[in-house]
C-alpha cells in the first residue's frame, strides 16, 4: 500500500524515491489510468519518453491494450491486487515486449483509492525462448504415474504420425519397438526414483516405420514428494544413430578390406622411435600383437638380407627428399615362410617441414607374384585354352607398344590373319569415338593406380560396323613400378548390348509422347536390326495380297516406306515365305545367301503384314531359337503400336471434327453435371467467347451469371425457371454478357435440363452462341430505319401541308380536275405517312423498344374512343359502326393509346373491306379470365389462301388497291397482333367467305386486387 | 379566359416554316414569330413575348429538349406553354420529359387547315387547368 499526493510533481518525487532502486519496471497511474510517473526501466521496456506521456492515459499510449486489461485495471481500482502472465505489448517502436505484470492500488491520505501502480517483469527473452522451443523438433508428452499418456504436445504426436487424440490414454511403452520393451520397463522403474533419466530407444510410427529417439523422463512430484507423473521429452536422433552405425560399418569394412586385400597400414614415428602396425600388418609378418612390439631396428630384421640395404636406402631417400616411396621386399617370417610384400608410403612433416613420421600401406603380393611368375610359363597354353572357349585375348607390350590379337579377337573384328601383330594405335583407332576416352582412362588408371581393368566398349569391325566387347585385363610392373606389359581377355558383348538396347528403346519409345508414331516404329526397327546384326528392317502391310512397305530402315535409306515390296526384287521372297502362318520361318532365298528373318504381324487380331530383317549383302548366318523369340516380341510390339496409332488417329480426327464444328459456330458449351451444384464444365470455346483463357476464371454457374448484363439477368433466370418448372422446350434467350476486354456482347443463351427418375432436374447443359455481329447489324438497321423515317417525314409535312392549303381554296379557286388531282396527291401522301409511321412501329416492336405504359383502363371507354375516332372515316363509305353488347365495368391492364390504335386499325380495316352502306359491329364478351373484344364486318371474308399470311409484314389482300383510300401499309395487322401480345393477349380472326370476318382481341382481365400494379412500367 | 394571340414556332425546315406561317397567320389568324433554330429562339424569344411556343424536336445543333431547357431559364418564359411538334412514333419519347412541363404535342405531318384550331384546343385545356398530361393531337388520325 502506498500513500501519495495528488500533484504530478509530488508523485514524481515520491515515485522516484520509491522506485529509486526498484528492480522491475513500474509506473504509477491515477484512477483514469493517466500516467503520473514511471521508472526508467518502464520507459526502456516500452520505448517511451516519460515526459511525453505524463498525463496521457495508458490506453492512449498503448493501442494494443486489450479490453481484458481494462477490466482488470478497473478491478484493481476497486482494491484488488492482480497479476497476469506473459502478455504481448506493442512498444512505440513497433516491437513487442512480453510482460508479466502486477497491479496494486495506491491510496490517498483519506484512504480512498488514488490510482494503481503497475510493476512488470519483462519476460520477452523467456517467451521467445519458449516459442523457439515450441518450434523445435522435440516433442513433449505428459505421463501419469502408471505410464499412460495424459497429455501430448503436437510435435510429439507428429513424430509418431498420430493425432493427439489417438495417443492420450495409451500406455507409453506401446510407442516403442517390442524388442525394446524390457529396456523400457527397466528405465521406467528407474524413473520412479530418479529426477531425470535419459536413454535412446527405437520408436514405432503408425506406418510401422522406426525411428531412434533420445528419451528423457522427468519425474514430477507434488509438495509431499508423491509421484504425480512424468514429463517425457523426445528427440529424434535417428540420423545420429544411423551415422554412428555407418561409421562402425565403415570401420568393419576397412578391416575386412584390409584382410581380403592383404593390405595393412602402418606408421613410423621417427621422433619417438615408435612403430604402429594395423592388424593386417601383424598378420603379414606372421606375429601377434601381443607377442611382438615393432620398432625401426627389429622391424628391418624381417626383411630378406638381400633387400635390407635397398629398403634402408629407399626410406632414407624418402626422408631426405621429403617424398613418397614404394618398394617390394621379401619378408622372412618367423615360421620360415617367405612372403612378397609391396610397401608404399609418404612422409608426414611438421610445421617447419621436418619429417616427423612415415606412414603408408603394406600389401602382401605373394600370391600375385607367384601367379605372375607362373603366367609367363603357361601363357602359351592359356591362349590355346581360351581360344576354344571363344574368348579373345590380347597382349600389349607397353615398352615396345606391340599389340597382339589372338585369332578369336581377330575374327571378332574381322582382322586379316596376317595382322595378328599390330601396334597399340591400331587398337586405339578402332575404338568407337564415344568410348575411346573412357577406355584409355581405364587403362591409365590401371597402369598408374592399379585400378582393376574391366570395361565394356565398342570396337570397329573391318566391315565398318561396331561390335560391343567386354575386356578384363591385368598389367605387370617392374620393380620401379613401371608397367611392362598388359594382357587381357575379350568377350563379344554385341548381342547382349543389342538386346539391352532393343529393350530400352522399345520401352523408351512406348512411353514417350514426344516421338511421332513413325519415328517410334523406325527406332525400334533400327534397334532390332542391330540386335540381329542385320542392316535392313521393315514392316510390310498386305493390302489385297500386295505387300506395301509401311516402315523401313536400311543403310543409306535405300528402301522407302509407301512403295510396293516388289519394287525391291531381291526381297520378294519375304512376302511368300514369311507371310505364312508358320511363325519364324527362316528364309534363305535360293541363289542369294542373304539372311532374312521374319514373322507375321497381327493388328486387332487380323493379319496385318509382316515384320522382317535382312542383311543387305551376301551373308550366311544361322538364326537360333532366341532370335525367333526376339522377333516375335518385336512383332507383338509393332502390332500393339499400330493398334494404338489407329485408335489415336481416330480420336484425333473426331476431336478435330468436333472442335472445328464448335469453333466454326462460335458456340461455347457449358455443362453442370449436378444441377444442384455450382460447378460447371466449360468448353474452351466458351472461355474464348467471353475473352478468357481456359481455366482463367472459375467455371461455375454463379460466375457465368455475374457476366450476364443486369438488365438481362432477370429475363434469363425467368426463362430457365419456366423451363425447369414446365419441363418444356429448351430455354433460349438473347442476352448481353460481359466480355473480358470488349464490354458487353450479344449472345444467344440456350440450354436444357436433364431429368431424373422423379422428374427432378439432375443436370443442365447449355450453350452460348456469339450473335453480337448480327444483333449489332440489327441495331444499325433500326437506326437506319428511324433516321430514314425522320428524313422522309419532314418533306412529307411540307407536301401534305401545301396540298392541304391549296385544296382549301383559300389561296385561289381550283377547277374540278385540278381539285381531283390534288385529292389523289393528298390521299397518296396520307398513305405514305401511315407507311412511315407503321414502319417505325414495326421497327420498334422488332427491336424490343416499343415503349408502352399499361394502366388500369376501362375497356368500354377505349372502345368508345376508337369508334369515335374512326367514325369520320366510316362516314366516307356510309358504313355504320355499332357498339354491341359488352360486359359492364370490365377493367384491363393496357396502354390505352396503343390499345385504341389496335381497335381503330381493326375498325378501319373492317370498313375498308366491307361494301358501302354496310355495318361493322364492335363488341366484347367474357371468357374464362379473359375478355374478348371483337370487330365484325359483313364483307366478303378472307380468302383461304390469304389467311395464313394475314399477320405477316406487308401482306395485303388482293384487290385492296381497288380504291386507293382503302390501301394501307400492309403492316397494320402485324403491328396490332404484336401490341395485343405485348399486353399478354392475342389477336385472332374468324372468317367465312361471303359472310364476313371477325377479329378477336383477347386480353386478360384485371382482377380488383391487382389493380395496384397500375403504375408499373413494363418495357417490352 | 385570356385569348391566344401571339405564337412562336421554332422549326429548322424552311418549307415547314412557310406552311406553318400560312396555316397559323393566314388561316389561324395569330401573330407568329418564327425561329430557324434553337439558338435563335433562345436569343430572340423574350423579345417576341409569345403566349405559346410551338417547338420542333429534331433540329440540328440544339435540339428541342435543350432549347426548352434554356428557354425555361429565362424568367419571363418560365411559365409559357410549350407544344412540341413531332412525329407520331416519337410521342412516347417526348412524354418522358415531364420535367420540361410541356403543354402538348402535335404530331407531324400536321393539317395546316386545322393547326390553328388544334393550338386553340390545347390553349383552352391549359386555361381550364386540364392539361396535366400533354395532350396529343394527331391530325391524320382524325381523317
Amino acid at each position: 500500500m502506498i500513500e501519495g499526493q495528488e500533484t504530478q510533481k509530488g508523485f514524481r518525487e515520491i515515485a522516484d524515491g520509491f522506485f529509486a532502486n526498484a528492480p522491475n519496471p513500474a509506473a504509477v497511474f491515477d484512477t483514469d489510468m493517466r500516467y503520473l510517473a514511471a521508472t526508467k526501466g518502464w520507459c526502456d521496456a516500452y520505448h517511451v519518453i516519460i515526459e511525453e506521456i505524463l498525463g496521457r492515459t495508458h490506453y492512449e499510449v498503448s493501442p494494443e491494450v486489450p479490453e481484458r486489461w481494462k477490466i482488470l485495471h478497473q478491478r484493481t481500482l476497486k482494491g484488488e491486487d492482480l497479476s497476469h502472465d506473459a502478455d504481448p505489448f506493442l512498444r512505440s517502436d513497433g516491437r513487442i515486449t512480453w510482460i508479466k505484470w502486477h497491479n496494486v492500488p495506491w491510496y490517498r491520505q483519506d484512504k480512498s483509492i488514488g490510482g494503481l501502480i503497475m510493476y512488470t517483469d519483462i519476460i520477452t527473452d523467456q517467451v521467445i525462448a519458449q516459442q523457439a522451443l515450441k518450434q523445435s523438433a522435440d516433442g513433449i508428452a505428459q505421463l501419469d504415474p502408471s505410464g499412460r499418456v495424459a497429455e501430448v504436445f503436437q510435435i510429439f504426436a507428429e513424430q509418431f504420425k498420430l493425432e493427439k487424440s489417438d495417443m492420450v490414454g495409451t500406455h507409453w511403452s506401446d510407442l516403442f519397438h517390442p524388442d525394446d520393451y524390457n529396456a523400457i520397463s527397466r528405465h521406467f522403474e528407474q524413473a520412479q526414483t530418479q529426477d531425470c533419466i535419459d536413454f535412446v530407444a527405437r520408436c514405432v510410427r503408425r506406418s510401422g516405420s522406426i525411428f531412434h529417439a533420445n528419451i528423457t523422463l522427468y519425474r514430477v512430484v507434488d509438495d509431499d514428494e508423491l509421484l504425480v507423473g512424468f514429463y517425457c521429452h523426445l528427440k529424434d536422433v535417428t540420423q545420429e544413430v544411423r551415422a554412428n552405425e555407418e561409421l562402425e560399418r565403415k570401420n568393419a569394412k576397412l578391416e575386412l578390406a584390409e584382410r581380403f586385400g592383404h593390405i595393412g597400414h602402418w606408421l613410423i614415428d621417427l621422433e619417438h622411435d615408435e612403430v604402429q602396425w594395423s592388424e593386417q600388418v601383424y598378420r603379414i609378418h606372421g606375429v601377434s600383437k601381443a607377442s611382438y612390439k615393432p620398432n625401426l631396428r627389429s622391424m628391418i630384421e624381417f626383411y630378406h638380407p638381400e633387400d635390407r640395404a635397398r629398403v634402408h636406402e629407399e626410406i632414407q631417400r624418402a626422408i631426405r627428399d621429403k617424398a613418397g616411396f614404394a618398394f617390394e621386399v621379401r619378408l622372412m617370417r618367423l615360421d620360415g615362410e617367405m612372403r612378397y610384400v609391396h610397401a608404399k608410403g609418404q612422409c608426414q612433416r611438421d610445421e617447419q617441414g621436418h619429417v616427423r613420421a612415415l606412414f603408408g600401406i603394406f600389401q602382401d603380393i605373394t600370391d600375385y607374384t607367384k601367379v605372375r611368375l607362373a603366367l609367363s610359363e603357361t601363357q602359351e597354353r592359356y591362349i590355346l585354352a581360351s581360344e576354344s572357349a571363344s574368348v579373345g585375348l590380347w597382349d600389349w607390350n607397353v615398352r615396345t607398344n606391340h599389340f597382339f590379337w589372338s585369332s578369336v579377337f581377330q575374327a571378332m573384328v574381322g582382322l586379316k590373319n596376317d595382322r595378328t601383330h599390330t601396334d597399340f594405335v591400331e587398337f586405339e583407332t578402332r575404338l568407337h569415338e564415344e568410348d575411346r576416352e573412357g577406355v584409355i582412362r581405364a587403362i591409365s588408371e590401371h597402369l598408374d593406380d592399379r585400378v582393376p581393368f574391366d570395361v565394356t566398349f565398342r570396337i570397329r569391325h573391318d566391315l565398318g560396323h561396331y561390335i560391343w566387347v567386354r575386356t578384363r585385363g591385368q598389367a605387370r610392373w617392374d620393380e620401379q613400378g613401371q608397367p611392362i606389359r598388359m594382357a587381357g581377355s575379350v568377350d563379344n558383348m554385341t548381342r547382349e548390348m543389342a538386346d539391352r538396347n532393343l529393350r530400352s528403346e522399345m520401352l523408351a519409345v512406348s512411353s514417350s509422347v514426344k516421338i511421332n508414331p513413325r519415328e517410334k516404329i523406325n527406332r525400334v526397327l533400327k534397334a532390332a536390326a542391330n540386335y540381329f546384326g542385320l542392316e535392313v528392317g521393315m514392316v510390310c502391310e498386305f493390302e489385297n495380297q500386295n505387300p506395301w512397305v509401311r516402315y523401313a530402315v536400311s543403310p543409306d535409306n535405300s528402301i522407302h516406306a509407301g512403295t510396293r515390296l516388289e519394287a525391291y526384287t531381291e526381297f520378294e521372297d519375304v512376302n511368300d515365305q514369311t507371310a505364312c502362318d508358320d511363325l519364324g520361318a527362316l528364309v534363305k532365298p535360293a541363289g542369294r545367301q542373304r539372311n532374312i528373318i521374319g514373322v507375321p504381324i497381327y493388328v486387332h487380331g487380323k493379319r496385318y503384314g509382316v515384320v522382317s530383317f535382312s542383311s543387305q549383302h551376301e551373308r550366311n548366318q544361322n538364326f537360333e531359337e532366341n532370335d525367333f523369340s526376339a522377333i516375335r516380341l518385336i512383332s507383338q510390339w509393332v502390332g500393339f503400336e499400330l493398334e494404338r496409332q489407329t485408335a489415336l488417329q481416330a480420336l484425333e480426327e473426331s476431336e478435330a471434327r468436333f472442335s472445328l464444328a464448335v469453333q466454326g459456330m462460335s458456340v461455347g458449351v457449358w455443362d453442370r453435371p449436378n444441377y444442384n451444384q455450382d460447378a460447371e464444365i466449360w468448353s474452351p470455346v466458351l472461355y474464348r467467347l467471353l475473352g478468357y483463357e481456359p481455366d482463367e476464371i472459375e467455371a461455375t454457374a454463379s460466375r457465368l451469371n455475374t457476366l450476364v448484363h443486369e438488365h438481362d439477368r432477370f429475363k434469363l433466370a425467368k426463362s430457365i425457371r419456366d423451363h425447369v418448372e414446365n419441363k418444356g422446350d429448351p430455354f433460349s434467350q438473347v442476352i448481353r454478357m460481359r466480355h473480358k476486354d470488349h464490354g458487353y456482347k450479344w449472345f444467344l443463351a440456350s440450354g436444357q435440363a436433364i431429368w431424373g427418375e422423379k422428374g427432378e432436374p439432375t443436370r443442365m447443359i447449355g450453350s452460348l452462341m456469339d450473335i453480337d455481329a448480327s444483333v449489332r447489324a440489327d441495331q444499325m438497321k433500326s437506326e437506319f430505319v428511324s433516321t430514314v423515317s425522320h428524313e422522309l417525314r419532314t418533306p412529307m409535312t411540307s407536301i401534305m401541308g401545301a396540298l392541304s392549303l391549296v385544296r382549301s381554296g383559300r389561296f385561289g379557286e381550283l377547277d374540278e380536275k385540278a381539285a381531283n388531282l390534288l385529292a389523289i396527291a393528298h390521299s397518296s401522301g396520307e398513305r405514305l405517312v401511315r407507311l412511315i409511321n407503321d414502319l417505325l412501329d414495326i421497327e420498334k416492336i422488332e427491336s424490343g423498344k416499343l415503349d408502352f405504359k399499361p394502366q388500369r383502363s376501362c375497356i368500354k371507354t377505349i372502345m368508345e374512343q376508337a369508334i369515335e375516332q374512326t367514325r369520320p372515316f366510316a362516314d366516307q363509305f356510309s358504313s355504320q359502326i355499332e357498339l354491341c353488347d359488352y360486359p359492364k365495368d370490365v377493367w384491363v391492364h393496357v396502354d390505352p393509346d396503343r390499345f385504341a390504335q389496335v381497335l381503330t386499325n381493326l375498325i378501319s380495316n373492317a370498313v375498308k373491306f366491307s361494301p358501302e352502306n354496310s355495318r361493322v359491329e364492335v363488341g366484347a364478351h367474357l371468357k374464362d379470365e379473359s375478355i374478348i373484344v371483337s370487330v365484325r364486318d359483313f364483307g366478303p371474308g378472307i380468302a383461304p389462301e390469304f389467311r395464313p399470311k394475314i399477320f405477316q409484314k406487308f401482306s395485303q389482300a388482293d384487290g385492296s388497291d381497288q380504291r386507293s383510300n382503302k390501301s394501307g401499309s400492309g403492316l397494320g395487322l402485324c403491328i396490332s397482333k404484336a401490341i395485343a401480345q405485348l399486353h399478354g393477349g392475342d389477336l385472332t380472326f374468324e372468317t367465312k367467305v361471303g359472310e364476313g370476318t371477325t377479329f378477336l382481341i383477347t386480353l386478360p382481365i384485371l382482377s380488383a386486387d391487382s389493380a395496384c400494379s397500375e403504375a408499373q412500367h413494363v418495357r417490352a | 379566359m385570356s385569348e391566344l394571340k401571339r405564337l412562336a414556332y421554332v422549326e429548322d425546315d424552311p418549307d415547314i416554316r412557310a406552311i406553318a406561317e400560312l396555316a397559323l397567320v393566314d388561316i389561324g389568324g395569330f401573330d407568329l414569330s418564327l425561329f430557324s433554330c434553337g439558338q435563335a429562339a433562345v436569343e430572340g424569344m423574350e423579345g417576341a413575348g409569345p403566349d405559346l411556343i410551338l417547338m420542333d424536336v429534331m433540329m440540328p445543333g440544339m435540339d428541342g429538349f435543350e432549347t426548352v431547357r434554356r428557354l425555361r431559364k429565362i424568367e419571363s418564359l418560365s411559365a409559357t406553354p410549350i407544344v412540341f411538334m413531332t412525329a407520331k412514333a416519337q410521342v412516347q419519347d417526348i412524354q418522358q420529359y415531364k420535367d420540361l412541363s410541356l403543354s402538348g404535342v402535335i404530331t407531324k405531318p400536321f393539317d395546316p387547315m386545322s393547326l390553328g384550331q388544334d393550338v386553340r384546343d390545347i390553349w383552352r385545356a391549359i386555361q381550364s387547368g386540364q392539361a396535366h398530361e400533354p395532350s396529343v393531337l394527331t391530325a391524320w388520325q382524325r381523317q
